[in-house]
């Protein structure tokens, strides 16, 4: 009885394995008779693709990478499956694509996306000596946050490298007075848009009405100088003929005062101490003539002095 | 007729007598041209100074050679007489002292002008030989006064100076005045140097 179980779990054991086994088969028929095999052949680098990385043709998943292998030095093979309902033809260009922040890890992946460049032109033949059809590469787009923010480090340092020599004290002092210049004229500029705002302010009506009448003026004024240019030419022209005039006049003038304040103010001084000393002397001659008139014809005679006896 | 005639002959002959009488000599002329053996001296040559012409009263503004025999009397001499009036002789020589101090760029008057620049004034106070004393002295009076480029007063001084004379004669009197002056322009030089630094 014992060996009777035995030996149907056995036999399902096997019709089980037998049962799975077919299963597997027809699912691998069935899904590789789904499926697809390209080539892609790329020079850039394939960072961060790796087998199992989705397959989108127009941001639709529409198969897998099954291998990703170096073909040569610089050459990297790319396998990928791809559904048969996908519309891959002659016209189909693959780009390896980077999405998210990282090529690597939760923060991103790397994908191959497939777009026709132009209208279906007929399905993609296999070339002679290769098992698949090859599909055409386009540059690949791997641009995440890590490789920008390698080139931008890269950058910064090139730019650090060139602005070191610049760096120096008398540059950051020449700047720093830069910006204080620019500072007060920052300031100066505030006052001066103050200035404009006031003046805005005291220009009301009247004192506009104003000026458009004294610009009026002005206009006639100018109008009526512009009829008698010449008239004004000729007062010009006779203003610098007798400004010449006067200059000679001056100049005659000026040697005239020369000669009076060297030779004739000196006589003239001079005269006027021997008039003085004239009227004093006549007034003494005076009061003794008016005390004495027979002077006049007798004269005066003096007592001799000490010494003179 | 014959009184008239008589009177007019009378006249005649009396003028003619005046008019014939012998001429007196002419008085002898003095003058005073003494300056100081020493002057003071500073290389400054920074200011001008104008000297107005001295002044002087009626009774020294004049030629005659004035004397004391009494006090509060003043008399001439007959026979001796200043060549110029002691205002312009004082003039000269004190011009002449102060350039020689070399402390002015010029020393200028009348009718110089220059501007700005110091104003000295100078007035002769008494200029008289004084035979009231034995010996008899011949005595000078000035009095200076400074006067800023303003035109405001710096500084006055009167200098005094008494000269006793070697004898009792006018040039006696002249040569001791010439003495006296030679001092009193040396305390002059002195008086506007110490106010014009």
């Amino acid at each position: 009885m014992a060996s009777n179980v035995h030996w149907k779990a056995r036999l399902l054991f096997i019709a089980l394995l037998f049962i799975g086994g077919a299963g597997a088969l027809v699912w691998n028929f069935w899904s590789s008779s789904r499926y697809r095999t390209y080539w892609i052949e790329t020079h850039d680098p394939a960072s961060g693709l790796i087998a199992g990385a989705p397959v989108e043709f127009h941001g639709v998943n529409v198969g897998q990478v099954t291998d990703v292998a170096l073909r040569d030095a610089d050459t990297v093979r790319i396998t990928l499956e791809v559904a048969k309902t996908a519309p891959v033809s002659k016209a189909t260009v693959a780009t390896i694509t980077a999405r998210g922040l990282t090529a690597w890890g939760f923060s991103g992946y790397v994908y191959i996306a497939l777009e026709n460049t132009a209208p279906a032109s007929g399905p993609l033949p296999i070339a002679p000596g290769e098992p698949y059809p090859r599909i055409a590469a386009a540059p690949a787009r791997i641009v995440t946050m890590d490789t920008m923010v390698a080139q931008s480090v890269d950058k910064l340092q090139t730019l650090m490298q060139l602005l070191e020599p610049l760096a120096n004290e008398q540059t950051v002092a020449s700047v720093k007075a830069s910006l204080e210049s620019l500072q007060m004229l920052s300031h100066s500029l505030d006052g001066l848009q103050q200035s404009a705002e006031a003046l805005a302010a005291a220009l009301d009506k009247k004192t506009v009405a104003s000026l458009k009448r004294s610009l009026e003026g002005l206009q006639q004024v100018s109008a009526i100088l512009a009829a008698n240019g010449k008239r004004l030419d000729s007062l010009i022209i006779n203003a610098e003929r007798d400004s010449r005039d006067i200059r000679a006049l001056v100049e005659t003038s000026n040697s005239t005062l020369r000669t009076l304040n060297a030779q004739v103010l000196p006589q003239f001084s001079r005269a006027i101490v021997d008039l003085e000393t004239l009227s004093r002397t006549m007034n003494g001659l005076a009061t003794r003539l008016s005390r004495n008139p027979s002077a006049l014809v007798s004269g005066t005679t003096l007592p001799p002095g000490p010494g003179e006896r | 007729m014959r009184a008239p005639a008589l009177a007019v002959a009378a006249a005649l002959l009396l003028g003619g007598c005046t008019l014939l009488a012998p001429p007196r000599p002419e008085p002898a002329r003095e003058v005073l041209d003494e300056l100081p053996k020493q002057i003071p001296s500073e290389r400054r040559h920074t200011a001008a100074l104008f000297v107005l012409p001295p002044e002087a009263g009626p009774a020294y503004d004049t030629i005659r050679i004035a004397y004391r025999e009494r006090p509060y009397q003043l008399g001439y001499f007959r026979d001796h007489e200043w060549a110029e009036p002691p205002a312009q002789m004082i003039k000269t020589l004190l011009i002449e002292t102060l350039k020689r101090t070399g402390a002015f760029r010029s020393v200028l008057t009348e009718p110089d002008f220059a501007s700005p620049t110091y104003t000295l004034r100078t007035e002769i106070l008494e200029l008289v030989q004084d035979y009231t004393r034995s010996p008899p002295v011949a005595r000078l009076a000035l009095r200076l006064e400074l006067l800023a480029p303003t035109g405001r007063p710096l500084a006055s001084r009167e200098i005094t100076r008494e000269q006793p004379m070697q004898a009792a004669t006018p040039y006696a009197g002249v040569a001791a005045t010439n003495h006296a002056l030679a001092g009193a322009l040396a305390e002059a030089a002195s008086f506007v140097l110490d106010h014009t630094r």
